[in-house]
């Protein structure tokens, strides 16, 4: 076979051996895309680490011979992140470091390295009667490097925020191949124990950092004794500002999960092709799926405040059947279908519980305005694809996400389409939204909307770090050239 | 919702072995999309992945995603299999050999045609009858104890049932290897036949012959079947519940394998556990990985990747192995015999100690015999 790039073949082939390094046109091709819709640049070759020292010497050899790199892990982001944003260069999937590396129960910290997947953790974890605390929606193929990367808003979110805040340590190989540990293993001495100390807490810069200063090859985070108890609530309310005070005042009771769906598009959505005519009361606005854990007593405490908050906003209970399992068991296999007319592409951004009916009315005005690039719903041909929903993060956060599915041909809707799916993500920015996703498909948005001194800050640091812009080249940052140059 | 308890256990057994994204459903995919888009071309080396792909609909079960748009991993590969044995690139050649059989003698062993029918003589099987038992290659030639088991458990639940003077393979590894003519053939000649037997409904106990019968002869011969097609779980679990079969106790710790083209591929779960779990002294115990999300025994749809990737094939039936004995069962139980003898030959090598039975035999020893 007659290599593109024999070099760097080789190059790589001697860190890791042949067996895990491929430039097969077909590798290449299974590699270009992730959860989302975006179609990617094509890597030049895939290389697969086995370790962290690995890891270092692959980022020496792309900056000596000037290539750059896009980290994948899982790949189930739908934002862009884990797929090339420039032609030619390396692929480095992380998914062979999938080891549980330690659990320690005196610290109660669990360690892995930065391609496993939760499965794995969650499994061992649950031999000792202990919880990783949180767990991503894509259960099966997200992994810790990725969810820390993308600080994702996970199972149990409510309660224990989005998946940064779980983090006690990280290690990470910065883009120039230098290994370090952060939180209390910065020093010789301490091991992993604790994050906030031995100074600036440099573990956040990793986290949600979309792997743009350096590739997370160990996470560490918090572990708990499993929940005693938990129960399930589905409730519905006839007005977006109704189940909103509910919300607010259910979040102050302490929740481990909840779900919501808006708008009546949504719950017409819902009935039409989630199949749960029954289920959803006709007038319904808002709808609230939640769990909550903690002790017998705990659990039948909370229950009934909230029971006493959903009358007091005039909501109605209906079957906690759908709430469960987490979205994408239920509501996004209900979505999920959706996709059956057309290319879906979601927006999620990060709001205030408070702003929820805003956003709700401003991305449903925007649609009907744009309607036109969105298939009908068979079954309901008044009812075109749009749907929206959030998940709680905590402090009185939710993330927002909505869904246009996109009319696929002609080519020339479908590109107005995505056209329309830009500008709705430019409103949302405009009105306060903060995107939540941080891969390709996001990057112009959060550029134009950064205040310009953070983002002189932003590429400040990644100038520092990565003096050659070798690692995830545009992600989060823009106007940086790119190394594009090849043997 | 088990996939979000096992989902340390993967969803692809051949990318799990890999490591590779070309090995998994969302891989496959895309590769099967730069195709259509005329950017990526067959080749000697593609070919080879895509006759890894075990077809176990895996993917397609736990991927709400691909549910969503309707894409079906399975099917996909198929039509790139297609493709290459038009472009004369596939199939591989133990694949090619048992094509040949098919054609030659009617069976994929290669054996003698007249044998087929070794396994019924003094059975007093007559004629006609409203039941068919399609009997199968494997329980034909090879685990004739499977044909007269199921033959024996008709006459116990007085069902009055025919064979075929001419079966023929009912063509399943050739539908799933790219072979798709020699398929069309065997299809229209056993539908023709069953169609002149009178018979209004066929029962097999074969799990690759029932979804090729039930699903794949439709599309193949283009029409629709005007005959009922059951699996021998259905129609023995049915006759159960009716108190038409009975059974004496039989001791054992078991664990049933669902085998992936009557699990995942016809959404047969519970018919083989209600009958065993009326077998009194029977303890049914599943494995980590069930219903759902029961992991393949490796051979693949139609043993494809048993013949084109025999040492993969061999890898992942020892794992499932190893996964039932953590079950701490004495033996296991499937009910496609491409999936037993895989067992026993992985069984074999690796000397791991678990006995293997079809559901047919184990229920024989089970039965309650009525004059």
């Amino acid at each position: 076979m007659k290599r593109e790039q024999p070099l760097l073949y080789n190059g790589l082939s001697e860190i890791v051996g042949k067996k895990f390094v491929t430039d097969e046109k077909f590798a290449l091709y299974a590699n270009i895309r992730d959860g989302g819709i975006e179609k990617s640049r094509i890597p030049g070759i895939i290389v697969r680490p086995q370790n962290t020292e690995h890891v270092s010497m692959i980022l020496q050899l792309a900056n000596r011979t000037k290539n750059h790199i896009t980290i994948r892990g899982g790949a189930s982001q739908a934002g862009g992140g884990a797929t090339p944003v420039y032609p030619d260069g390396i692929l480095l999937d992380m998914t062979d470091m999938n080891k549980v590396v330690k659990i320690d129960e005196d610290t109660m910290t669990a360690t892995v390295q930065g391609g496993a997947t939760f499965g794995r953790l969650i499994d061992e974890l649950h031999k000792r009667g202990l919880t990783c605390c949180l767990g991503p929606h894509a259960i099966y193929t997200a992994t810790f490097g990725g969810c820390v990367a993308s600080n994702s808003i996970c199972i149990g979110s409510g309660r224990y925020g989005q998946y940064g805040e779980q983090v006690v340590s990280l290690e990470v190989v910065l883009p120039t191949g230098e290994i370090i540990r952060t939180g209390s293993d910065a020093t010789v001495n301490g091991g992993i124990f604790f994050r906030y100390c031995n100074g600036a807490d440099l573990t956040g810069i990793f986290i949600g950092s979309a792997g743009i200063f350096g590739v997370i090859t160990e996470v560490t985070v918090w572990v708990e004794p499993e929940f005693e108890a938990k129960d399930f609530g589905t409730y519905c309310f006839s007005s977006l500002e109704d189940g909103t005070k509910a919300l607010l005042e259910k979040v102050r009771i302490g929740l481990y999960d909840a779900y919501q769906n808006y708008g009546k598009h949504t719950m017409d959505t819902l009935r039409v092709r989630g199949g749960y005519h029954d289920e959803i009361p006709e007038d319904t606005m808002f709808m609230n799926r939640l769990c909550v854990v903690g002790d017998e007593n705990q659990v039948k405490h909370k229950m009934e405040e909230i029971d006493r908050i959903v009358k007091k906003y005039g909501g109605v209970t209906i079957s906690p059947e759908l709430a469960k399992a987490p979205t994408y068991d239920i509501m996004g296999d209900a979505f999920s279908k959706l996709r059956a007319y057309g290319v879906a592409a979601p927006i999620v951004f990060m709001i205030p519980i408070y702003k929820i009916p805003k956003f709700v009315r401003i991305c449903e005005d925007y649609m009907k305005a744009n309607e036109q690039y969105c298939n009908p719903v068979k079954e309901a041909p008044n009812l075109r694809s749009w749907s929206s929903a959030g998940i709680l993060s905590r402090n009185g956060t939710v993330n927002f996400a909505g869904r246009m599915t996109i009319s696929e041909e002609p080519l020339k809707m479908f590109e107005k389409g995505w056209k329309a799916w830009h500008g709705l993500v430019e409103l949302v920015c405009s009105h306060g939204g903060c995107p939540y996703w941080t891969g390709k498909t996001w990057t112009s948005a959060l550029v134009r909307n950064y205040r310009p001194q953070y983002y002189w800050f932003l590429k400040k640091m990644k100038q520092t770090l990565d003096p050659n812009n070798v690692l995830n080249p545009g992600l989060l940052v823009e106007d940086i050239d790119p190394i594009l140059k090849r043997d | 919702m088990w996939r979000h308890i096992t989902g340390t256990y993967g969803i692809c057994p051949v990318r799990e072995e890999f490591r590779h994204e070309h090995y998994c459903g969302r891989g496959r995919t895309a590769i099967a999309r730069a195709i259509i888009e005329n950017k990526l071309a067959y080749d000697k080396s593609l070919a080879d992945v895509v006759y890894t792909d075990l077809c176990c609909w895996s993917c397609s079960e736990a991927c709400s995603l691909l549910e969503g748009y309707k894409i079906r991993v399975p099917l996909i590969t198929r039509a790139m299999r297609e493709d290459l044995v038009k472009l004369g690139i596939g199939p591989p050649e133990s694949l090619e050999k048992i094509g040949l059989n098919v054609k030659k003698t009617y069976n994929r062993f290669g054996w003698q045609k007249g044998e087929r029918k070794a396994w019924a003589e003094n059975m007093e099987i007559p004629n006609e009858a409203e039941t068919l038992f399609f009997v199968g290659c494997h329980a034909s030639y090879m685990y004739p104890e499977i044909a007269k088991s199921t033959a024996n458990i008709l006459k116990q639940g007085k069902i009055d049932f025919t064979i075929l003077s001419d079966e023929r393979c009912c063509g399943v590894t050739q539908i799933w290897d790219g072979q798709v003519q020699i398929a069309k053939d065997l299809a229209n000649h056993n539908v023709h036949a069953i169609r002149e037997s009178g018979a209004k409904r066929v029962v097999t106990a074969c799990a690759e012959c029932y979804h090729t019968i039930k699903f794949d002869y439709p599309e193949l011969i283009e029409e629709k079947l005007d005959f009922e097609v059951l699996h021998i779980s259905e129609l023995l679990s049915d006759l159960v519940n009716k108190g038409k079969i009975k059974f004496k106790e039989y001791r054992k710790k078991i664990t049933y394998h669902d085998p992936c083209q009557l699990g995942r591929g016809s959404n047969v779960y519970e018919p083989p556990r209600n009958i065993l779990k009326s077998i009194p002294g029977i303890e049914l115990l599943e494995m980590k990985r069930h219903h759902g999300s029961s992991w393949c025994c490796g051979s693949g749809a139609g043993q494809v990747v048993r013949l084109a990737s025999p040492q993969l094939s061999m890898k992942i039936a020892t794992d499932r192995l190893l996964e039932a004995k953590e079950t701490k069962v004495e033996a296991l139980v499937t009910t496609c015999p491409f999936c037993l003898n895989l067992f026993a030959s992985a069984r074999n090598i690796s000397g791991i100690d678990i006995e293997i039975y079809d559901l047919t035999t184990i229920v024989m020893q089970a039965i309650e015999i009525c004059s």
